[in-house]
C-alpha cells in the first residue's frame, strides 16, 4: 500500500468558508483602523474539517495585507516539560515582535513581563495577530502556564487578535476572554461542505474524480479532508490518511481499536473488552481490567479521535473517522462488521436484563444494533431478538 | 460512618487529577475559576458595566465574587480590571445604616489592602514609578491600611515572604508568582523610603486618591465587588435593610460607571424585587438570578468532573457501573438546592463506595442509595460541622 499524501494548502485549491473569512477580515480591518477588532476567536471542528486550510488561507491574506502574524504550533511541544515549553514560546514571541532574543528573565513571570514590555511598544506601531494551533489537543499541564504568562495577558491587549485552533477537549480557561467571551468561527464549530462545495472542491483538488461528487458526499457528509482522500485513494488508504496525527508506530494498533469500537454509538471501559475480544477473536480480552481498558480509551482521546459526549453519556468517536472506518469494515470485512454489531447487540441485551434501573437505555442501544443488522440483512439469530415485551418499552 | 481515607486513592484510580469535591470553602479551592468561568452568571458579571448577582444564602455568591477577583489577577501587568473586594465592616461601624462617607472610607481601605497585596506580588509596578508617583502610593498605604505601613513591611521583612501579609490582610487573596526574597526586601525598603508622612485627607479625597493611583498604574477599570451585605444582625433577614445599607453606593454607581468604576453586587435573592422597584435603571442590564434547579446542581458536578479528569470525561457516569446512569441528576434531586449540599452528597457517594468496595471499582446504585440515606438522615452535615 503506497503512503497517503495529504494535499498541502494552496490558495488556488481553497474553496468555501466565505462567512468565516468575512468575519476574520472584518476583525482585521477593525484592528488596522484601531477600532474594536481585538479579542479571541476559536476555530474548532472534527478531524479533516478544514481548520488548517482555513488558518493557512487567513495567514495568506494577512501576509498580503502585511499584518504581522505570530504562529505557534503547540504540537511541537508535545511531551516537553511545560515550563520549558512556555519559556521557549515566550522567547519566540519576543523575537518575532522585535523584543530581545535572550535573557528575558530568570523565571516565566519575569520573561512574561519582559515580553509584554516590548510588545507594548510594538503594538503602538501596528496590530498583531497571534495564531495558536493544536490548543485543545495539548497537555493540560502546559495550558495553565501558557494562559498565565502569554494567552491571558495577550487576550486583554486591545491591538491583538488571538486565533486558537484545535479539536477535542475544550480547556477550562480561567480567563473569560479565552472562554465565554471568545467567539467561535463556525456554528459553533466549522461545518462540513454541502454537496455543491464538495463538487467544487473535487473539481479543484481531484478533477478526475469530480463526477463522483455525489457518491463521495454521501460517504463523507462533506468533510473536506475525507472528500479528498476518498476521491484520491482507496477507502482503506483514506482511513490511514485520517489517522495521520497518530504517530506511525502506534497507528496500526490505534486503527484496530477504532475498528473494534466503530459500530458503537458510544463506548466506555466496560464495553471495550467485549468489542476487542470479538475483533481479535480472542476471549482473553474479556478478562481485561478496567485500568487496561482505560489505556485504550485514553489513547483515543489523546489523539483527538474520541471524546466524552454529554448526550450519549459515554465516549464517542470522531464522526468522520467512525463513519469511514465503519464503511470500510462493512464493505471490506463484512463478516467482522456483522460480528461486532452482534456482540454489541448481545452485550446491551445482557445489560438490559441485568440492570433494571437502566434497562430502557440499554434496550435502545440493542435496538439500534438490531436495526443496523436488519438493514444489511444480517438479523441476530432468533434467540437473540428483543422480546415482544421489550419492544413495547421501546 | 464511612472511612474517607481511601477517597484520594479511589479518585486517582478513577482518573481524577485532584479532588474536586473536597474543598467546601470556595476561597480554599485553587481550581475555583476553572469551574466557574463558563457559568452564565460569571459572564454577566465580567465586563464594563454595573452588574448584579442574586442568589439564596449559601448559593455561591461569594464563590463567584472570589472567582471574579482571581480572574482580575491573571498575568503580570495592570491591563486587567482592578478588583476591590467590598464586604461592609458592620462590626467596625457598629450599625447597618452607613453614610456615603463611611462607605467611601471602607471602600478605600479595601482597595488599599488589595493594592498593597497585589503590589507585594508585583513590585515591578512600583519600581518603574518616579519619585512623586512612589510617594502617592506610599501615602495611600499609610493612610488607609488598618495599621501603620511599617508594621506590614516589617512583617514582610521578618518572614521574607508574602503569606503572613495575606493572612493578616485577606486570606482569600490569590496571586501567583510572588517575588523572590531579595526583590521583596527591596520593595519594602523603597516603599518605606517613599513615605512622606503627610496628614490623611478626608474620606472622599482618599477615595479619589485611590482611583487616581489605580489610573496612574494603568488599570483600565475598577470593579467594586460588593458582597456580605446580609452579614449584620440587622440585615441578615431583612432585605429592605440591605437596600438601605447599599443606598449611598447605588446613588453613586452611575457616575462611577462613567469613570470606569463598576459596582458589581452579590446579593440575596430577596433584595432583587426591592432594588428593581427602587433603582430600575441600574438593574436594567447585567442581572443574574441564580436559582438552583436540579439541572444546574448536576452541572456543578459535571463541570468539576470535567476539570478534575483533565477533560477526559464530563460525568460520574464514566466511572459508574452500567446499572447506574445520570448519577448527577439522581443526586441533585435528593439534596437541598444549594451547591455546597450537592458537593457534600457527591463526596459521600465516593466515601460509601470506598467503604464497601475499597479504593477501586465503579460506583454503584448501592453507593448512591447509601449516601442519600446518610444525607437524608442528617448525619452528614452534623459530622462535617463537628470536624
Amino acid at each position: 500500500m503506497s503512503a497517503v499524501q495529504l494535499l498541502p494548502y494552496s490558495p488556488r485549491l481553497f474553496v468555501n468558508r466565505e462567512q468565516e473569512l468575512q468575519m476574520l477580515e472584518e476583525r482585521v480591518q477593525a484592528l488596522k483602523e484601531g477600532r474594536d477588532g481585538h479579542g479571541v476567536l476559536i476555530l474548532s471542528g472534527e478531524r479533516g474539517i478544514g481548520k488548517t486550510w482555513l488558518r493557512s488561507h487567513f495567514e495568506h491574506q494577512l501576509s498580503q495585507e502585511r499584518i504581522p502574524v505570530v504562529r505557534l504550533d503547540l504540537k511541537e511541544y508535545a511531551g516537553k516539560d511545560p515550563a520549558w515549553a512556555v519559556a521557549d514560546i515566550l522567547q519566540r514571541v519576543s523575537i518575532e515582535t522585535g523584543g530581545p532574543r535572550e535573557r528575558l528573565g530568570a523565571d516565566l513571570a519575569e520573561m512574561s513581563r519582559t515580553v509584554f514590555r516590548h510588545l507594548q511598544k510594538f503594538l503602538q506601531q501596528q496590530p498583531l495577530v497571534v495564531i495558536v494551533d493544536h490548543v485543545y489537543e495539548s497537555d493540560w499541564a502546559l495550558l495553565p502556564l501558557l494562559e498565565d504568562y502569554l494567552l491571558g495577558p495577550l487576550a486583554a491587549e486591545r491591538r491583538v487578535l488571538l486565533l486558537l485552533t484545535g479539536r477535542g477537549r475544550l480547556y477550562p480557561w480561567k480567563n473569560p476572554e479565552l472562554s465565554t467571551l471568545a467567539v467561535p468561527l463556525g456554528k459553533p464549530e466549522l461545518e462540513p461542505f454541502d454537496p455543491l462545495f464538495t463538487k467544487d472542491q473535487l473539481k479543484r483538488q481531484a478533477p478526475s474524480q469530480a463526477h463522483r461528487a455525489d457518491e463521495i458526499y454521501e460517504l463523507t457528509g462533506g468533510n473536506p479532508l475525507a472528500n479528498y482522500l476518498v476521491a484520491a485513494y482507496s477507502l482503506d488508504q483514506a482511513v490511514e490518511g485520517l489517522l495521520e496525527p497518530v504517530p506511525e508506530e502506534r497507528r496500526r494498533t490505534v486503527r484496530e481499536y477504532l475498528e473494534a469500537l466503530c459500530v458503537l454509538r458510544a463506548f466506555d471501559e466496560e464495553r471495550i473488552p467485549d468489542m476487542l475480544a470479538t475483533y481479535y477473536d480472542d476471549d482473553s480480552y474479556r478478562q481485561w481490567t478496567y485500568a487496561r481498558s482505560r489505556r485504550v480509551r485514553e489513547e483515543l482521546i489523546r489523539w483527538g479521535l474520541a471524546r466524552w459526549d454529554a448526550e450519549q453519556r459515554g465516549y464517542v468517536m470522531d464522526r468522520i473517522v467512525r463513519q469511514l472506518i465503519e464503511r470500510y469494515l462493512q464493505t471490506q470485512k463484512p463478516e467482522l462488521w456483522r460480528r461486532l454489531h452482534q456482540t454489541a447487540y448481545q452485550l446491551y441485551q445482557q445489560w438490559a436484563n441485568n440492570y433494571p434501573a437502566t434497562r430502557e437505555r440499554w434496550l435502545e442501544e440493542a435496538e439500534y444494533h438490531r436495526q443496523r443488522l436488519q438493514e444489511y440483512g444480517s438479523l441476530p439469530s432468533r434467540s437473540e431478538n428483543i422480546s415482544a415485551a421489550d419492544r413495547r418499552i421501546l | 460512618m464511612p472511612d474517607s481515607s481511601a477517597v484520594p486513592e479511589w479518585l486517582r484510580w478513577a482518573g481524577f487529577r485532584f479532588d474536586p469535591f473536597g474543598p467546601l470553602d470556595a476561597a480554599a479551592d485553587p481550581h475555583l475559576s476553572e469551574y466557574l468561568v463558563g457559568h452564565e452568571a460569571f459572564a454577566r458579571v465580567w465586563g464594563e458595566g454595573i452588574s448584579w448577582v442574586f442568589a439564596p444564602a449559601g448559593g455561591g455568591k461569594t464563590a463567584l465574587r472570589i472567582s471574579v477577583m482571581q480572574t482580575c489577577w491573571i498575568g503580570q501587568e495592570t491591563n486587567r480590571p482592578f478588583p476591590i473586594p467590598y464586604v461592609p465592616p458592620f462590626l467596625a461601624w457598629g450599625h447597618a445604616r452607613p453614610s456615603e462617607e463611611e462607605h467611601l472610607m471602607a471602600l478605600t481601605r479595601s482597595g488599599a489592602r488589595a493594592l498593597f497585596l497585589a503590589m507585594a506580588h508585583r513590585p515591578h509596578w512600583f519600581f518603574r514609578l518616579d519619585v512623586s508617583e512612589r510617594q502617592d502610593i506610599a501615602n495611600l498605604f499609610q493612610w488607609n491600611l488598618s495599621g501603620p505601613l511599617s508594621v506590614y513591611l516589617n512583617l514582610c521583612r521578618q518572614s521574607r515572604q508574602i503569606s503572613p501579609l495575606r493572612e493578616v490582610l485577606d486570606p482569600t487573596f490569590v496571586m501567583r508568582d510572588p517575588p523572590d526574597e531579595v526583590t521583596l526586601q527591596q520593595w519594602c525598603d523603597e516603599l518605606e523610603s517613599a513615605l512622606a508622612f503627610q496628614p490623611a485627607p478626608p474620606p472622599a479625597e482618599r477615595w479619589a486618591h485611590l482611583l487616581a493611583v489605580l489610573k496612574m498604574l494603568g488599570f483600565p477599570s475598577v470593579y467594586i465587588l460588593a458582597d456580605g451585605f446580609d452579614g449584620a444582625p440587622e440585615t441578615i433577614d431583612n432585605p429592605m435593610m440591605i437596600v438601605d445599607c447599599m443606598r449611598p453606593l447605588l446613588h453613586r454607581a452611575e457616575k462611577w460607571a462613567q469613570d470606569n468604576v463598576f459596582l458589581k453586587a452579590f446579593l440575596p435573592t430577596e433584595t432583587f424585587p426591592l432594588l428593581a422597584e427602587q433603582f430600575p435603571l441600574l438593574l436594567s442590564d447585567h442581572v443574574a438570578v441564580i436559582h438552583w434547579t436540579p439541572d444546574l446542581l448536576a452541572e456543578i458536578i459535571r463541570r468539576r468532573v470535567y476539570v478534575a479528569s483533565g477533560g477526559n470525561f464530563g460525568s460520574l457516569d464514566a466511572v459508574a457501573s452500567p446499572a447506574l446512569r445520570d448519577v448527577e441528576t439522581v443526586l441533585a434531586r435528593s439534596v437541598m438546592p444549594l451547591p455546597r449540599e450537592m458537593l457534600v452528597l457527591t463526596r459521600q457517594v465516593i466515601e460509601e463506595h470506598v467503604r464497601r468496595e475499597g479504593a477501586e471499582g465503579l460506583l454503584t446504585g448501592e453507593d448512591v442509595e447509601a449516601a442519600i440515606l446518610q444525607y437524608t438522615q442528617g448525619n452528614l452535615l452534623l459530622t462535617r460541622t463537628a470536624r
